[in-house]
């Protein structure tokens, strides 16, 4: 090669990871920098088309022979490209297929598994009816519905033509014995027999999805997977997306369209791995934010980006899975649960349907932290719950940090500063190549608790690890020998002040619903910490950080995946859809940004508590004076035996 | 000499600075003076904010803390006179967008230069901006905006003070996230701040 490479900054999609590369560095060795798991057989030679890759923006070489000889004619003029054949022009962004990918990305799928209450949304029957003769000419579809009345007095069924127009066939090739998936007084589809009526429920998250495929008669968990939502080419965020929608007539298809591929890609993976057809999805339940909601159903989103950002619709629906696109039974619905208000959707009304958190005895908080952070607050001497919803953004999933990236294999998910140097623990105990939230969180903490950082979260330049990088001061955590990437993995200053603005909005969110609602924060017996970041967060670090309220670490539950919990619920019974409708008309919502004082405190929130000498695991109380208390959260009783250690509720001073 | 005020500001120890202030005060420090402290220490935060030394909830805080203050020291500017005002401002941002920390920034750098600023708040109409400039007569409008959404209303606004007869009179400014001066050719503004620094400078050089 003659030509002077320069040098181009290559974003990885879904994955999330940047790497800046020479311009003749193929997309395979640039993945390889970033420490992404691309498959590859042959080695990079061209020969075995695994490594293939979507271009979304940016400019790259040409197609080569060996494009064209595992790629399609339609796949090449929809930018895919070999990801070892093809090096970037400009700065690219590449999103690379999961079927690309050799190693899965953790997800988090499971939530605490509670009894699940079944009263069966749809019936499967089986039946066996008589093949026409010349002297019995009932129509197909009549002659089931006729089947299914005598063998088990069911009345008035019918069946739309789509439903019917898989009968005929299906009915022939088994030889008339069949089993038919009845939702109230419609068929929804007919199976083979023997095929249980299986039931999708999806938790539609900004960044992540997470899919679970459920036995409808017995609630069994069939299969369970998870998927970066593909929207995420669009923005991370939710504005972004929105304002995406909005502009001209095909940003709002476009971004439908992606999301529906996704869900029947996530659809084909958890069919795969029950090893059930895609007819035998009689019934599916998803769960989102309402932007996510809105976006899936085509509505109307300018309203809901501007204020007073209403939405479109909020009411729980039920829309036939094909006018979604979904390949599942021909007549199945999706139960959309209901939305609360602004950006808080169904699956707030989720979580708290899969937490329970409505049925506690004493005031409870349940936070569901993502890119948005939706917080309830449970007071039962209130007949309602009240809400509010944080932008917090997407750093805890790994955007946005340097060297940032989301819970896969090589992840640094747990890491201590000693006296004897710096350990961390990454996902799979594999070499390290970046950090994940419950890492980036850990790290902060103790760059807190040693010193390193002050409350301001400067990095102060004499303190130990800390060096003089390109953008200010730095801490290196794993050199570039050891990494997995030949890179060192470091925490900058501007990671810190990312990780700072998360802070700052969730807390800023919590004091505001707190205050709103009059709570005495004393009375707040029970945190439930839902979402995935939250299930693998070190408590210990979120409260050194000053993340999460400093009560005593009995009162906080990790739940896990409640959204999608609550949407196995709503997809099993009439009752949990009914409870949902209930806690949507019974959520109160608060809109922080408007909400007087918001910025002044989310300013304050984003100080560090001051706790010098702070010893982990056990957080420790604050100065006796509380002078330095900048907010409620760090404001505690110096309880020298610290088993009791609460802060006083309220801002007073 | 030494200026435990600024310091308390630049140091972002708000009880302190006001408390500071207070005391100032009590002393007999002239007003003007202890504003004068106040912007020093905003250029403090301002030069560490460009330097990368600083952020944006640091100067919303910083901003905070100087309302505080000068809520203490106004009341008695006015009974000291010698408050002459450089220019009127009319700053908001518009409708259907509700960020305000940029504008707030903005709005605390042209008070302490000087400016008498009426802050419209957010999610302001354009009839309200009429309204306000035929009430107020600024010489300076200020649109601020964060989404590309805001595009629209600030091209309204610009147009609805064209309607009304009063473009000749202000000069207008845009600033927010996403705007530049191609958006400020849409829109039909005068000119963009990319900063607070920038905002002052321009309402300035108009008022001159």
């Amino acid at each position: 090669m003659t030509h002077t490479a320069r040098t181009v900054e290559i974003d990885f999609e879904p994955i999330g990871k940047r790497v800046d590369v020479p311009s003749d560095t193929h997309l395979l060795d640039a993945a390889r920098q970033a420490g992404i798991g691309l498959a590859s057989v042959c080695g990079g030679e061209g020969t075995c088309g695994r490594c293939r890759v979507v271009i979304m923006s940016g400019e790259v070489t040409p197609p080569v022979d060996a494009d064209r000889r595992f790629l399609s004619q339609l796949e090449l003029t929809s930018s895919q490209r070999l990801a070892c054949r093809t090096h970037a022009l400009s700065d690219v962004k590449v999103h690379v297929p999961k079927a690309s990918l050799v190693t899965d990305q953790r997800l988090q799928v499971d939530g605490a598994t509670r009894q699940l209450q079944i009263d069966q949304t749809i019936r499967a029957y089986e039946v066996e009816v008589p093949a026409p003769t010349l002297h019995d000419l009932r129509a197909d579809v009549e002659r089931v519905i006729d089947g299914l009345e005598t063998a088990h007095g069911l009345r008035k069924l019918s069946a739309e033509p789509v439903v019917i127009r898989s009968l005929s066939p299906l009915a022939r090739r088994t030889e008339w014995r069949l089993a038919a998936y009845v939702r109230s007084h419609e068929i929804v589809g007919f199976a083979a027999p023997g095929r249980r009526a299986m039931g999708l429920a999806v938790d539609l998250g900004t960044t992540k999805i997470a899919g679970y495929l459920v036995d409808l008669e017995t609630g069994e968990e069939l299969a369970a997977t998870g998927l970066m939502n593909p929207q995420i080419g669009y923005g991370e965020d939710v504005i972004s997306r929105l304002v995406h929608a909005d502009r001209g007539s095909e940003g709002a298809h476009e971004l439908a369209r992606v999301v529906r591929q996704g869900l029947n890609d996530l659809i084909g993976t958890l069919t795969d791995q029950a090893g059930v057809a895609r007819e035998q999805i009689a019934e599916a339940c998803i769960v989102g934010n309402t932007a996510m909601t809105h976006l899936l159903l085509k509505l109307p989103v300018r309203q809901l980006a501007v204020s007073p950002f209403v939405a479109a619709a909020s009411s729980a629906l039920d829309v036939k899975a094909r006018e979604l696109d979904l390949d599942i039974a021909p007549g199945a619905y999706v139960h959309i649960l209901p939305g609360i208000g602004g950006f808080i959707g169904a699956d707030h009304v989720a979580m708290i349907i899969g937490s329970e958190l409505d049925h506690l005895p004493h005031a409870a908080l349940g936070l569901d932290i993502g890119t948005n952070t939706e917080i309830a607050l449970h007071r039962p001497d209130e007949k309602y719950l009240t809400s509010a919803s944080c932008a917090s953004g997407p750093a805890f999933e790994g955007a946005h940090i340097r060297d940032g990236m989301r819970a896969s294999t090589g992840a640094i998910e747990a890491m201590r500063i000693t006296d004897a140097g710096i350990t961390i623990k990454t996902v799979g105990d594999a070499p390290a190549v970046g950090l994940c939230g419950s890492g980036i969180i850990d790290a902060i903490a103790e760059m807190h608790r040693t010193g390193i950082i002050d409350r301001r979260g400067r990095i102060q330049p004499a303190a130990p690890h800390v060096r003089r990088g390109e953008r200010g001061y730095e801490m290196p955590i794993v050199p570039g020998a050891r990494s997995g990437t030949g890179r060192d993995i470091v925490i900058t200053q501007q990671d810190v002040n990312e990780i700072q603005l998360a802070k700052g909005a969730i807390v800023a969110g919590l004091e505001t619903l707190i205050e709103a609602t009059h709570t005495n924060v004393e009375e707040i017996r029970d945190v439930i910490v839902a979402g995935a970041f939250g299930s693998y967060l070190n408590l210990d670090s979120a409260l050194v950080i000053g993340l999460l309220p400093r009560l005593p670490q009995a009162r906080y539950t990790q739940v896990g995946n409640a959204a999608g919990v609550g949407a196995k619920m709503a997809l099993l019974s009439h009752k949990a859809r009914a409870h949902g409708q209930q806690i949507a008309r019974r959520t109160g919502y608060i809109e922080l940004t408007t909400y007087p004082g918001f910025n002044r405190r989310f300013a304050l929130s984003m100080l560090f508590p001051d706790n010098h000498s702070a010893a982990l695991p056990q957080p420790n109380p604050l100065d006796a004076d509380g002078s330095t208390a900048p907010h409620v959260f760090t404001r505690m009783n110096a309880d020298k035996n610290n088993a009791r250690s609460l802060f006083q509720g309220g801002t007073s001073r | 000499m030494s200026k435990p005020l600024i310091d308390a500001i630049t140091d972002m120890r708000e009880e302190d600075a006001v408390q500071l202030a207070q005391e100032l005060l009590d002393q007999g420090t002239a007003p003007l003076d202890i504003l004068e402290q106040c912007r020093e220490a905003m250029a403090v935060v301002g030069q560490r904010f460009e330097a990368g030394d600083c952020f944006v909830p640091e100067l919303i805080l910083a901003g905070e803390i100087l309302r505080q203050v000068s809520d203490i020291v106004k009341p008695k500017l006015t009974a000291t006179a010698t408050g002459k005002k450089v220019g009127r401002v009319v700053i908001g941002t518009v409708e259907g967008d509700i960020h305000d920390i940029g504008k707030d920034i903005v709005t605390f750098m042209l008070d302490v230069n000087g400016f008498e600023v009426r802050d419209l708040g957010v999610d302001v109409p354009a009839s309200k901006f009429v309204e306000a400039v035929k009430q107020f007569q600024p010489q300076v409008v200020g649109l601020s905006g964060f989404l590309t959404l805001a595009y629209d209303p600030m091209k309204n606004t610009v147009q609805a003070l064209k309607d009304a007869g009063l473009r000749g009179k202000v000069k207008i400014m845009i600033g927010g996230g996403q705007m530049d001066d191609q958006i400020r050719q849409y829109t039909g503004a005068d000119a963009y701040g990319k900063d607070a620094m920038a905002a002052v400078a321009l309402a300035k050089s108009w008022v001159k």
